[in-house]
């Protein structure tokens, strides 16, 4: 995911070098601290079987959820745009 | 995974790129991705460190041949991250330059999807450990415990110190018992 997330950033978010950089780093920087989390919840509460299931399960809902809103966020948007 | 294939796809939310390909993304844009990739993050974070040592739940160490399928499970385990990490890193990264970067995210996004729903369909067959309660109250009981009792005398025999009735299994759920050990007196 992040050996090209660098460019993405730069070409399609119009970033500049440094600020992409800063925010692919950033974000590596939290995809290894959240397993900290992960595995606090794993062995002191939930189990492995049940924090892969809720947090994949929240994942996948979050972003279906969102997903959904934000097409029908595009929906209004080019309806009013219509009306105009 | 699904709202960055979808912010990198939609044209709505996709940035708009004039002519000298210079692309424009809205605040709003942006915030989608961010929002997208920090969900990511922590959906990585409740599965990366679980989906190891929930593998070796899988097999008993008490069991000769169990033990041998565990180390092949490993093996077998590191040669599928570091092949996916092979494929992200060459083909991947070829798809989002010349392909289009809806694709890019999109297949890994797919990819999740199947293996998600792959790992769900096994879970009849799969043994769980129970969780042992937060470590940080057993930290605590341990560095209490050394303070309250520095002056007690250690005994000679083992069967003087102080043990649970269970034959093997500790007060914690679903750990082993540790021997005693001579190394630390």
């Amino acid at each position: 995911m992040s050996t090209n997330l660098v460019s993405y950033f730069k070409t399609q978010l119009n970033q500049h070098s440094a600020t992409a950089s800063k925010n692919v780093a950033n974000w590596g920087g939290t995809c290894y601290i959240t397993p900290l989390i992960g595995a606090f919840v794993a062995d002191a509460y939930l189990g492995r079987y049940l924090t892969i299931l809720y947090f994949s399960v929240v994942y996948v809902i979050v972003s279906i959820v969102s997903s959904i809103f934000t097409l029908l966020l595009l929906t209004v948007m080019v309806e009013s745009r219509e009306e105009i | 995974m699904t709202l960055l294939t979808l912010s990198a796809s939609v044209p709505g939310m996709k940035p708009t790129c004039d002519p000298q390909e210079n692309c424009h993304a809205t605040k709003g844009q942006s915030t989608i991705c961010f929002v997208a990739l920090y969900l990511i993050a922590l959906g990585t974070g409740g599965i990366k460190p679980c989906v190891s040592s929930f593998g070796a739940d899988q097999f008993d160490d008490a069991d000769e041949a169990e033990k041998e399928h565990k180390s092949s499970f490993f093996n077998w385990f590191y040669l599928s991250i570091n092949v996916g990490a092979l494929v992200a890193a060459s083909l991947l990264v070829w798809v989002q330059t010349t392909v289009s970067w809806g694709w890019g995210f999109g297949i890994p996004a797919v990819a999740m999807a199947i293996a998600v729903v792959s790992f769900f369909s096994g879970t009849k067959l799969y043994r769980n450990q129970k969780p042992g309660g937060s470590p940080l109250t057993r930290i605590s009981q341990v560095i209490v415990a050394s303070i309250r009792k520095y002056d007690v005398e250690v005994p000679d025999d083992k069967s003087g110190l102080y043990e649970i009735e269970e034959e093997s299994e500790s007060a914690i759920q679903g750990s082993r018992k540790l021997e005693h050990s001579n190394g630390l007196r």
